[in-house]
């Protein structure tokens, strides 16, 4: 019997020890490495099977493209220089992108044209990334380096399109044989895939092929852990485990605000968080009850009980980085314009049943308070806590009164796209406020000239404030904490950063 | 004997007819599918290519016959998340959730039963009544506030021991602590009033009237028999241990299976979730095999009763 | 023996092999203290069996164990008296020191074999162990002097290796016996050694342990309430009412020479041999809840003779000859002999 659990014991340290991640020694005490911490694992480390935000952080990593998004806005990443040719019709529809010359991906075969056409059409063939890769008509290779992009409309858009993860190249042999990207991804950014231990951490080494010699990564290893429980993640930075805590709870903010070893980060987010209303059936088709319940939600306190105060109130249906933001025609809180809107509207605002459906428990807190301000003015509501699949699902089918969600892009269009497009679908429909949003989405990208366009986003801003399809509630703050020592450090209001600038404090 | 083995194996066959039937009707009626998961955006077409692409706009039964037909090939379907081979998935967190589960179990009943066996044999003195309390609190405290409570102390406080990941044996101990806990006190009470039951026995008496030390007539005699009990509520445990896993995997940041299951329901990877019931059953019925066996290894009667099975 | 003077208590002497002066035994439990014996006296010449004979909770058993040392403690106390075996005090020993004694100088065979096995150990082992460490020999040496026991007691050596639960109620008593028996013990407690067994495997039983005690020439206290069996195979009886011994003699003394009222009621509850139509006579009542004992005599609220005196105090022993006494106030020195009642 002991012999028995001796032989069992000695079984279970040999298979141990194949499975322990060892954590990265630093050589000579020279810090080489920096450990991430975030809260879900990507599920796919290609840029082409799906657009959870998880995976864009690695993917911004291995891969590059045409265009990148900073903290600046849209820079030239892989094109060196573009133009816009008319088509047949006159209209500015074919876009001319020159390549950058001796460019590797990370297995070391060159990167041309060819390969931007073959990702470009593959991009255009994967299901969840179609609605990013939907613009363009066409794509053809010049010459080894210069590549023509063929739109439907006059699209103004494309660079910010193509600095999209789903626009980032990869190689064409390696498409045409069906190879497993997300396993054994290969791009050309600044690092690429060391390990991925499933469930555990992801580890990057810097590419030496990258072409951009003065930004080559100063920190050669990246550990992408992922720790699912906020607590944890704070904790792990307090005590060294980790560098860089991504999400950080805002309960912890206080705690990490006072230890001198880390650097709270607490940026504007362009996390747009909303409370949906049915504007296609039922009592809220009437923007009087829309406009009555916006000037009832006391944002301030919503953010004080829901976010620990890390969040800025939003009442204008746009986020405020866009340019063209206006406040014009958006409503604020005012429970005596609630009450005369309730008027206006006309019905009784005790005869209202409804629920307001959330999938986190921030929202289910901010739901709680939007429920007692709406007691004020005299509607009931009810509030159910479901999982995201099905609050997904219940929007979709159009099975719903109101529902809280939130949206996020640094650029206008995808946000417009993504909250208000109509694309036949009944989610859309239910945002629409009877506005044609398509149209108005369109004529801002065919906008190609800088002033114009401006005062375009401002009118239609200003529409749909007039028409309040929605509640606007808050933007909660990016609240990122790192090591002190850590130096380089710039966060978009995305969230994102580019981590080929940190570099550790000699 | 073999027949007795043979037969159980053959039962697990039905077992998992049930089980993924019931698991997959669960996940497909449940609201929401992982096309909305992976492309919420994406207009009705785009939804009903990646449906087909998926298979998901097949009947039920035509998926669930397409996915019981793979199964025994071996073939447990691909992830709707990230698109890789389940069996690739779970092959990269079993080994972790086992690990945890081995080491737990052995803490468990490394401490457990001879904690059960010494406070029976000086009930109701001072070692009786503090273990008995220390059971309580272990069955009664959420394994999710001990994890927590464990990391304040041991990780943040005293900066002994990692608070989350899986890269050594020191990374292993707090999880394995947490994991064993419920699963010691549960033993060690029933260990003790097993062992208080069998102590009281005749053959106890007879063994003592021998001249045996009575430490000796714990061991040779009473031992054994208390066993039957601990090794029940042991199986049972080791179910707890998978099931728990998911806790402890979320507290520690440890990769297993536990967590994986969530992910995979919140994203309704119907796939990654059947593989994932799949081990489970293969588990239990394999552990509630052993411990039927381990039944006839202690008691010759129910061996009598398997060879005559 | 030489004991003439009747009034002069026995004192330890080489040639008892067992004796009891005194014992008081209680169990303390939450419910109450239980008064098990209460100065009891029992001797047992060397080669000599003595029946111990009783209703059920007359404390029989507890006498047995306190003889093994064996009592459950919690909750059995030793209060006071002794225990003298071979001579040696068992209650001055440590536990080492006993568990040199058990199942070497003394064994015990217990009330029910169906219990009485541990059921998870083949029978062989089962004798294979007190074998080994009396004679602190290996399993090796030990397996041939076990199947030869076991043989002794009429199981085939085939079935050495089964477990208890393959063998019937009086194999198992066997198997105990053999167990009890296989260190030559100079005294053996039978304790209601057939009570559990079918008659025709009692007798059996019964012959069996008649030959070994012969063979192993070896002392013996047959605890039984079933006074067939006292008359089969025991020299000396005593008669335990309330954790006392009410009345002790040969067996011709209480059989033929009855002087108590209590062994005149055992004998009135048995079946009549002769008068098979002769109506039984049980004792009216039940034994006296052992944790408030009647005052005076403990049988006084049963006894058909009761007198006033009875209720009042315990009535002292009374010699009718060296080994035959009783304690009953019926009589004084003089009818003790005689065989008349005082009358009231
Ligand atoms: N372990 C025990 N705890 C409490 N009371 C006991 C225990 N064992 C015996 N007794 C009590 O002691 C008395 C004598 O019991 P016992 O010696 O077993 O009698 P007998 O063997 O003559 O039937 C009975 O009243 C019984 O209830
Ligand atoms: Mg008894």
């Amino acid at each position: 019997m002991k012999k028995l659990m001796g032989v069992l014991c000695l079984l279970v340290a040999f298979a141990a020890s194949g499975l322990f991640v060892p954590a990265p020694a630093s050589a000579a005490g020279v810090k080489d490495t920096i450990i991430f911490a975030y809260e879900t694992e990507p599920a796919n480390l290609s840029t082409v099977e799906n657009n959870a935000i998880a995976a864009y952080y690695p993917c911004f990593m291995i891969y590059s493209g045409l265009f990148k998004n900073t903290t600046d806005g849209i820079e030239k990443d892989l094109c060196t220089d573009y133009h816009i040719e008319k088509n047949a019709q006159g209209l500015e529809t074919i876009w001319v992108f020159k390549i950058r010359e001796g460019v590797k991906f990370s297995d070391g075969s060159d990167l041309t044209a060819k390969d931007v056409v073959a990702t470009l059409k593959y991009a255009q063939t994967r299901p969840t990334v179609k609605s990013l890769t939907n613009w363009y008509t066409d794509v053809e290779a010049v010459d080894d380096y210069t590549v023509k992009i063929m739109t439907a409309k006059v699209f103004s858009t494309a660079p910010e399109a193509l600095s999209n993860k789903a626009c980032y190249i990869l190689p064409s042999e390696l498409i045409a044989s069906g190879h497993d990207f997300n396993n054994k991804p290969v791009g050309s950014g600044p690092f690429k895939l060391s390990k991925w231990a499933k469930g555990d951490s992801i580890t990057f080494v810097s590419n030496e092929n990258y072409y951009h010699k003065d930004k080559m990564p100063k920190i050669k290893e990246v550990v992408w852990k992922i720790i699912a429980e906020g607590t944890s993640r704070s904790i792990a930075l307090e005590t060294g485990e980790v560098d860089f805590v991504i999400n950080v709870d805002a309960l912890d903010i206080p705690r990490l605000q006072e230890n001198e070893d880390v650097v709270v980060s607490v940026t504007d987010g362009s996390m747009f968080t909303y409370l949906a209303l049915n504007n296609a059936k039922g009592p809220f088709k009437d923007e009087n009850l829309r406009k009555a319940i916006s000037c009832a939600v006391n944002r301030e306190s919503i953010i004080a009980v829901a976010l620990e105060n890390f969040g800025a109130p939003i009442y204008s249906s746009i986020p405020i980085i866009m340019d063209g933001w206006t406040m014009e025609n958006a409503t604020t809180f005012d429970l005596d314009k609630a009450r005369e809107y309730l008027k206006t509207w006309g019905g009784d605002p005790s005869s209202l049943k409804f629920a307001i459906i959330v999938s986190t428990d921030v929202r289910r807190r901010a739901a709680e308070v939007i429920q007692s301000n709406l007691l004020e003015i005299g509607i009931n509501c009810t509030i159910e806590q479901v999982d995201s699949a099905t609050l997904t699902q219940v929007y979709n089918s159009g099975d719903f009164m109101s529902y809280i969600s939130a949206y996020t892009s640094n650029d206008l269009l995808t946000w417009l796209n993504g909250v208000f497009r109509n694309t036949g679908t009944s989610s859309s429909q239910f945002r629409q406020a009877g506005l044609d949003m398509n149209g108005m989405i369109d004529s801002i990208a065919q906008t190609t000239d800088p002033t114009a366009r401006k005062a375009l986003v401002t009118e239609v801003n200003k529409t749909i404030n007039a028409q309040q399809p929605f509640v606007p509630i808050y933007q909660s703050k990016v609240l990122i904490a790192y090591n002190a020592n850590l130096e380089g450090v710039e966060i978009d209001p995305m969230g994102m950063f580019r981590l080929e600038n940190f570099y550790w404090r000699k | 004997m073999w027949r007795f083995v043979l037969k159980r194996v053959l039962t697990i066959i039905p077992i998992m007819l049930g089980t993924t039937f019931i698991v997959f009707s669960i996940m497909s009626f449940a609201p929401g599918d992982a096309v909305g998961m992976l492309a919420a955006d994406a207009s009705q077409e785009e939804k009903a290519a990646l449906r087909q692409e998926l298979g998901l706009d097949d009947p039920l039964l035509i998926q669930y016959a397409r996915y019981i037909k793979n199964l025994l090939l071996g073939d447990m379907g691909i992830s709707y998340k990230s698109g890789a081979p389940v069996t690739e998935e779970l092959a990269a967190r079993i080994p972790y959730t086992a690990l945890l589960a081995v080491v737990a179990s052995i803490i468990t009943i490394i401490l457990a039963i001879p904690l059960g066996v010494i406070a029976a044999i000086r009930q109701n003195t001072f070692f009786d009544t503090s273990s008995m309390v220390f059971c309580l609190l272990g069955i009664s405290i959420p394994p999710f506030w001990l994890g927590l409570l464990l990391i304040l102390s041991f990780g943040v406080k005293l900066k002994m021991l990692p608070v989350s990941g899986s890269g050594s044996w020191a990374h292993l101990i707090m999880p394995a602590i947490t994991q064993s806990v419920a699963g010691l006190a549960t033993i060690a009470r029933v260990t003790r009033s097993s062992m208080l039951e069998v102590i009281r026995q005749d053959y106890i008496r007879t063994a003592r009237a021998k001249g045996i030390a009575y430490n000796q007539v714990i061991r040779r005699h009473a031992l054994k028999n208390s066993l039957l009990p601990t090794i029940t509520v042991a199986g049972l445990q080791v179910g707890a241990l998978l099931s728990g896993a998911v806790v402890t995997e979320t507290v520690f940041s440890w990769p297993g299976i536990g967590r994986f299951l969530v992910s995979s329901i919140s994203w309704r990877d119907t796939p990654c979730v059947l593989g994932c019931v799949v081990i489970f059953v293969l588990t239990f019925s394999i552990i509630n095999l052993i411990v039927d066996i381990l039944y006839g290894f202690v008691d010759p009667r129910i061996k009598a009763i398997y060879k005559k099975a | 023996m030489n004991q003439n003077d009747a009034v002069t208590a026995p004192s330890p002497m080489d040639s008892l092999e067992l004796d009891i002066r005194d014992l008081r035994v209680e169990y303390r439990t939450m419910e109450g203290t239980v008064y098990a014996l209460n100065g009891i006296d029992l001797q047992i010449p060397k080669g000599r069996t003595l029946g111990l004979v009783g209703e059920t909770g007359a404390g029989k058993s507890t006498t047995g164990l306190a003889i093994m040392n064996l009592i459950p403690s919690p909750p059995g106390v030793i209060v006071s008296g002794s225990i003298f075996l071979g001579g040696e005090s068992i209650l001055k020993k440590s536990e080492k020191e006993m568990n040199l004694i058990r199942g070497n100088k003394v064994s015990m065979i217990f009330q029910d074999p169906m219990t009485s096995l541990n059921p998870v150990v083949p029978v062989v082992d089962q004798i294979m162990e007190v074998i080994e460490h009396h004679e602190k020999i290996s399993p090796r040496e030990s397996l041939p002097k076990a199947l030869e026991m076991l043989e002794m007691v009429g199981i085939p050596r085939n079935r050495a290796h089964e477990y208890p639960h393959q063998f019937s109620g009086g194999m198992k008593q066997r198997v105990i016996i053999a167990i009890a028996l296989a260190c030559s013990p100079y005294l053996l407690i039978a304790d209601e050694p057939t009570t559990a067994l079918d008659v025709t495997i009692q007798a059996q039983v019964l012959d069996m342990m008649r030959e070994l005690r012969k063979k192993y020439q070896m002392s013996m206290l047959m605890i039984t309430h079933d006074l067939g069996i006292v008359v089969e195979i025991c020299d000396l009886v005593a008669v335990i009412y309330d954790g006392r011994v009410v009345e002790h003699g040969t067996l011709r003394d209480i059989f033929i020479n009855t002087r108590h009222p209590y062994t005149e009621g055992l004998f009135n509850s048995l079946p009549d041999m002769e008068n098979p139509k002769a109506e039984l006579k049980p004792i009216p009542g039940l034994m006296p809840d052992p944790t408030r004992i009647p005052t005076g005599c403990p049988f006084h609220p049963r006894c058909g003779y009761a007198m006033d005196i009875c209720a009042k105090t315990r009535p002292s022993r009374y010699y009718a000859s060296t080994e035959h006494y009783v304690e009953c106030h019926l009589y004084d020195e003089k009818t003790v002999v005689s065989g008349g009642r005082i009358k009231q």
